[in-house]
């Protein structure tokens, strides 16, 4: 029973309340964090080696100069090489994944410590059948008109009759666009900006921050309808124009499913009256030099299947803060000439037409990228 | 023979020379022509049991018996012929006399002994010529004619509350020169065997005044007291049966609420409650605030069981819990036992809270209810049948669903709350020797959580029993219980997913016991009692055409727990008391069944079932011989100050499912079978116990208690869906030890009591938390308690309660690591860390309305705040990654004071 009794019990109480609180971090030991996967896919692969860190120091902490290999059932042996930090990537000329061949990691640390992964599979890959969009408004007591955007589902099927355990990785790419455009620039004479929309269209993509799992065990067949993924709103920009979701999905073996169902009920936890207790998820990796030594993280094997699909929000609703040029923007446009060289360019807009008074805004106003986007439209874009 | 503080005055005013009755006009044989008044005396008492009293020097008087004549007739004679006086009271007792009798009080009669002597009168010397009193009342047992053989006198009879005639359970009646004693059952029967002679006696119990009576016993007879109430400012806020029987018992451990105690306490909104009132004594505590389970030194709430006049309930809780599942208004009071249960009860490690129903009013009908901000409840209770019957009956339920309606907030609309229960007692004294008691419970649950699930529970039972009396010495009880949790819901929280599931526990209990009083200083009970479970495990299924959930039947399950036991309580002399018992249980899992064989017990998974069995129904699947034991004694340093020490061994067969914070209502229970083996413990303890002049008491208590094979929950396990439990739980030990410190005072205006309690709960289980032995959930090390009452008028009271406790145990967060290029939360060992400390205070008053007793109704606003200080107690802490930083949160439930305000009414006045 998953039991959100607290808003029952709020309400008779009518005097619950969540609260900050300082967590206490006496007992942190730094760990081993490893994160890979080896798919039937064609290569590069890529393992990722860190160290985790403080509760109070969220930053990814690479971990470098490790001696990392991969080797098959038969014996075979590949090696990966650091190109960059923390990251181990193999040759793709000599490693692909093949379906039914079983792997194991190694690593050696600087240190002399020595961790291998347990044996991982990879599975024949289940086919994704379709990605689907859904209108839906939620409540939100931050918002007084709710919350308007699409809820994304996923659908799979499979003919095998056995038992499959899934872990979906979603990338969200869309299109969006500054305020206004670059009508002038300045860099002590003021000049017309030669591409007016230069720095207006923008593409950015991210991985879905959460964890989508699912196990047809307990269920009749293989199919997969309807497993939600995420739900995107109109607080962002992200629905504003084109958005396009890429979903991979991985066909894992049980424990790797575990592991980041697992995780994924840790991250739900909002210390409810019926929750369950919070645990330690440990992965596959172990020390073989120190039974002692944990290390974090699971090394997988998967057989993978991916689908894109495009997507229009036609609803309108749009919530999210917009620039709007008000007096004080239009008095700053006078002082840029009594700027400093170290400012420079300054960047002035005349408004949405190009014909109102000229502004000058702030920079996320007039320069998509500070969004977190790139200019460059991406391969797959329509 | 019927004995009351009144007793005088109605004697007195009912003496008369010519009261001579018609049983008086019965023909006397010819036989006992020429005999003796002796003779006389000897057939009167075998004829109807009409006790005649006279000086034993008038023994010899010869009587002349004529023709038909009556047995008037002859004493009317003897009286002329021999100038005596005959008086009749109103029990029929005949009293011949060679003075005549008082027809007032003495002036000095209730003065003590050495305040009366050389001041005894004519009048009382002649009242009863050869009684001297000594303080109390005189109450005299059998005839000295019946009495001439025999060297054992056994009083037997009842407690009852003089106001309501409810039999009072707990009362202790001591005999002061003997240092020995008994105490009342549930239906306030007693039975004492004391050598001939006269005697103080001494009854105490709770709410009423101390009664001292004097005892003649000549032979065996029955002894009724009716107990009178203390005078208001003094009735309340007392949590045992009485101080002195707190230092003279041999048992330790056991605590007492009544439901007026509970009146008094400040209520959470507005609703009384009994078992919630129990976290105020030593050694009872909860895992979190809000929530219904209770942990008794150090266990899991599964090592508990509540019996309601003999009806095991299972889930205890209304609302998840929030408030207790019991109908206040019919409830009586709660025994707690926490250690050295008795030997009686089988299948529990830790507690027994033996919870008792109002018996019904023998006298006239009555009406009480209540109002509270969300529920209200109605009780009648009365005779029926020429008082032979009585009956009592109480519903309540809630109209929460109307208070959730008016909130408007995200995710409270749609959602509701409700909750009914209800108590039916009737009990039939066939006779003075045989008694029939049936209570019936019901309790339910229904809650719509918008968009996530509907869900319903509900608890039914009933019980019958049969009380014989064997010659007013021994006796003898038979009953029979059977109670049925269920469990249902409806979720609807994932797309396509939407399933149903449900459980069921059912539980038929038959008991026999027979309490035997041999000789003086023995007390011997000695009974068996069987248990039938009937699980029904429920399953998971499609709650519509469109849920992909595939079917899963978790099957059934069934076995026996029987048990033969034998406890003997000896009173070696004053200072000694010493109490022994043993128990066998016998337990059978029972098929239909097909279970899992597993190449390695201690580490199952469906990878190391080596094979499977099945079972036809009623093969034993397993079985197992389990003997218990129970050993305690007292000894008396004095009078007011004693030592006691007890062991015991308990098993227990039946563990709940559970892997959250708080046992949810949908947890399964589950039976031991071959792969998780029944659960053993001991329980040692010592203590220390005195009287403080009467007026209050203070004990110290120490226990260590050890646990096998104690049920956990793997890290990660699924108990929800998965059909195989045992793969989901590992065994290991639970130690738990503490010392209590309870100072109570139950007289004066001010009353209440104070304790501290120092409690460690470890456990360790090979496979969780790599073998590393980690505090329980419940490892609350300090806590501390303090309840006050103020009586400030006969109308106006106050009460007050001040809470702290240790923050419990909880797994923490501690470092940060990323996968999938978000980061994740690490958490410490199990229960490395704690919440931050409780602490809250509770402030109430009562008002009455007008004392008059002659009204037709009557009422009381009782007005509370709980958390009067709004601390915001953490219910839990947890973690959540938000932009690139792990957020610490705390729960509270109750973040803010809580006011409330309560009616109860009454059709009349009268004490309850």
């Amino acid at each position: 029973m998953r039991v959100k009794s607290l808003l029952l019990l709020l309400a008779f109480a009518g005097t619950g309340c969540i609260k900050p609180f300082i967590l206490e971090n006496e007992s942190y030991d730094e760990l081993l964090v490893v994160e890979g996967v080896i798919t039937n896919e064609p290569g590069p692969y890529e393992i990722k080696i860190s160290t985790s860190t403080p509760i109070d120091q969220v930053i990814y902490h690479a971990f470098e100069d490790c001696e990392v290999f991969v080797v098959d059932g038969s014996g075979n042996r590949f090696n990966f090489y650091e190109f960059e930090t923390g990251v181990y990537t193999s040759d793709s000329a000599t490693f692909r994944g093949q379906i039914g061949e079983r792997y194991r990691l190694h690593i050696t640390t600087p240190q002399g410590e020595m961790y291998q992964s347990t044996w991982e599979e990879i599975l024949p890959p289940m086919a994704v059948l379709d990605i689907i969009e859904e209108y839906q408004e939620k409540d939100d007591p931050n918002e007084a008109l709710g919350v308007f955007g699409y809820q994304f589902y996923v659908d799979a099927k499979d003919a095998s009759t056995d038992s499959v355990h899934l872990i979906w990785q979603v990338d969200a790419t869309y299109e969006y666009r500054a305020d206004f455009k670059i009508d002038f620039y300045y860099e002590g004479v003021l000049r017309p900006f030669p591409r007016r929309d230069l720095f207006y269209v923008c593409y950015k993509t991210a991985r879905i921050p959460e964890i989508f799992t699912f196990s047809t065990a307990g269920q009749a067949g293989s199919q997969i309808r309807n497993k939600a993924l995420h739900y995107e709103d109109t607080r962002s920009r992200a629905l504003t124009y084109n958005y396009s979701l890429n979903v991979r999905q991985l066909r894992v073996g049980w424990q790797a499913y575990e592991f980041w169902d697992e995780l994924k009920q840790l991250k739900e936890l909002q210390g409810e009256v019926f929750d369950r207790q919070p645990f330690q998820v440990n992965g596959n990796i172990t020390n073989t030099s120190n039974a002692n030594d944990k290390a974090l993280g699971y090394f997988m094997a998967a057989g993978v299947s991916s689908r894109r699909e495009f997507f229009r929000w036609n609803f309108g609703k749009f919530n999210y803060p917009t620039c709007v040029i008000t007096d004080a923007n239009i008095m700053a446009y006078s002082d840029i000439f009594r700027s400093a060289p170290s400012q420079w360019p300054i960047y002035v807009t005349a408004g949405p037409g190009g014909v109102g008074p000229r502004a000058v805004v702030a920079d996320p106003c007039i320069d998509c990228r500070k969004f977190g986007g790139v200019l460059e439209k991406p391969a797959f874009w329509e | 023979m019927r004995i009351s503080t009144a007793f005088y005055i109605m004697l007195v005013l009912m003496l008369s020379a010519n009261a001579i009755k018609a049983q008086i006009s019965t023909r006397v044989p010819d036989s006992l022509n020429g005999k003796t008044l002796d003779d006389l005396a000897k057939w009167t008492e075998e004829f109807g049991r009409m006790p005649l009293y006279y000086h034993p020097n008038l023994g010899k008087l010869s009587i002349q018996v004529e023709s038909d004549d009556s047995l008037g007739s002859i004493l009317h004679r003897l009286i002329r012929e021999e100038n005596l006086h005959l008086h009749e009271d109103p029990r029929a007792f005949l009293y011949l006399s060679t003075t005549a009798f008082a027809r007032q009080l003495p002036s000095d009669l209730f003065i003590p002994k050495n305040d009366a002597e050389g001041k005894e009168d004519e009048a009382r010397s002649g009242y009863l010529g050869t009684i001297s009193l000594r303080g109390g009342p005189v109450v005299i047992a059998g005839t000295k004619q019946s009495g001439a053989y025999v060297k054992d006198v056994t009083i037997h009879g009842k407690v009852r509350d003089g106001a309501t005639s409810a039999p009072i359970f707990g009362a202790t009646i001591r005999v002061n020169e003997l240092g020995i004693g008994a105490s009342s059952d549930a239906d306030g029967r007693y039975s004492l065997t004391l050598p001939q002679g006269k005697y103080s006696l001494t009854i105490r119990t709770l709410e009423m005044d101390p009664m001292d009576v004097t005892l003649i016993a000549h032979s065996d007879d029955q002894i009724d007291f009716e107990m009178s109430g203390k005078v208001v400012g003094l009735r309340e806020v007392i949590v045992s049966a009485d101080a002195r029987s707190n230092v003279e018992r041999p048992d330790m451990g056991i605590e007492k609420l009544s439901v007026s105690t509970v009146n008094e306490i400040p209520r959470m909104m507005g609703e009384p409650d009994i078992v919630k009132a129990a976290l105020l004594l030593p050694g009872v505590q909860s895992v979190a605030e809000g929530t219904g389970q209770l942990n008794v030194r150090g266990a899991p709430s599964d090592q508990n069981i509540f019996y309601l006049d003999e009806i095991p309930v299972y889930n205890t809780t209304h609302l998840m819990g929030f408030f207790s599942a019991f109908t206040p208004n019919a409830l009586n009071d709660v025994s707690i036992y926490k250690s050295s249960l008795p030997s009686k009860y089988g299948g529990r490690l830790s507690s027994v809270f033996d919870i008792g129903t109002s018996p019904g009013n023998k006298d006239q009908f009555k009406l009480k209810g209540g109002i509270s901000p969300i529920t209200a409840d109605l009780q009648v209770e009365g005779p029926a049948l020429n008082n032979k019957l009585t009956y009592m009956s109480a519903v309540r339920s809630t109209y929460s669903s109307w208070v959730l309606n008016l909130i408007d907030a995200p995710g409270i609309n749609g959602s509701n709350g409700a909750f009914q229960d209800a108590i039916l007692r009737f009990k039939y004294d066939v006779d003075d020797k045989n008694s029939i008691s049936t209570t019936g419970y019901f309790s339910r649950d229904e809650v719509q959580l918008n968009g996530l699930s509907d869900f319903a529970y509900e608890n039914r039972g009933a019980s019958v029993k049969w009380n014989r009396s064997i010659r007013y010495k021994h006796t003898f009880s038979l009953s029979a219980a059977m109670s049925n949790y269920a469990f249902r819901e409806e979720n609807v929280q994932t797309q396509a997913r939407h399933f149903q599931s449900n459980y069921q526990i059912r539980h038929i209990e038959g008991r026999a016991e027979l309490v035997l009083r041999p000789f003086t200083q023995h007390t011997v009970h000695v009974g068996l009692n069987s248990i039938r479970y009937d699980l029904n495990l429920g399953g998971i299924s499609p709650l519509n055409a469109e849920s992909l959930i595939k079917p899963i039947d978790f099957g059934a399950e069934q076995a026996l727990e029987s048990g033969i036991y034998l406890e003997e309580t000896w009173t070696v002399n004053p200072r000694i008391t010493l109490k022994g018992g043993a128990r066998l249980n016998l337990y059978q899992y029972l098929g239909p069944n097909s279970t899992f064989v597993y190449t390695d017990p201690h580490n199952r998974s469906a990878s190391s079932i080596s094979d499977t069995l099945d079972f036809a129904k009623n093969d034993v699947i397993m079985g197992s011989v389990d003997p218990d034991i129970r050993i305690s004694g007292k000894y008396s340093l004095n009078e007011l100050t004693s030592i006691k020490a007890s062991v015991s061994r308990a098993h227990q067969y039946v563990n709940v499912l559970s892997n959250t914070v708080t046992v949810a209502p949908s947890a399964r229970w589950k039976l031991a079978d071959q792969n998780i083996q029944p659960m053993m413990g001991w329980h040692y303890s010592i203590g220390l116990f005195k009287n403080i002049r009467e007026v209050a008491e203070a004990s110290i208590e120490l226990y260590y208690k050890e646990v096998e094979q104690l049920v956990d929950f793997k890290d990660g396990a699924n108990l929800v869906f998965s059909p195989f439990p045992e793969m989901e739980v590992l065994q290991g030990d639970l130690t738990a030890f503490g010392v209590e410190f309870m100072l109570r005072k139950s007289l004066g205006k001010l009353s209440g009591w104070f304790n501290y309690t120092f409690a460690r709960s470890f456990v360790q289980v090979e496979g969780i938390n790599d073998g590393v032995t980690y505090p329980s959930n419940f490892d609350k090390p300090h806590s501390v308690n303090l309840a006050m009452h103020y009586q400030h008028t006969t109308r106006m009271s106050f009460s007050m309660n001040l809470v702290y406790a240790s923050g419990r145990p909880i797994t923490y967060p501690t470092a940060v690591f990323y996968q999938s290029e978000f980061p994740l939360t690490y958490f410490s060992s199990r229960n490395e860390f704690r919440i931050p400390d409780y602490m809250r205070c509770d402030i109430g008053m009562s008002l009455e309305g007008s004392l008059k007793a002659k009204k037709k109704f009557h009422g009381t606003w009782h007005f509370s705040v709980y958390n009067l200080f709004g601390r915001d107690n953490p219910f839990s802490v947890f973690a959540v990654p938000e932009d690139g930083v792990i957020n610490g949160y705390q729960l509270s439930i109750f973040g803010s004071p809580i006011p409330s305000i309560a009616y109860q009414f009454k059709l009349g006045n009268y004490a309850r």
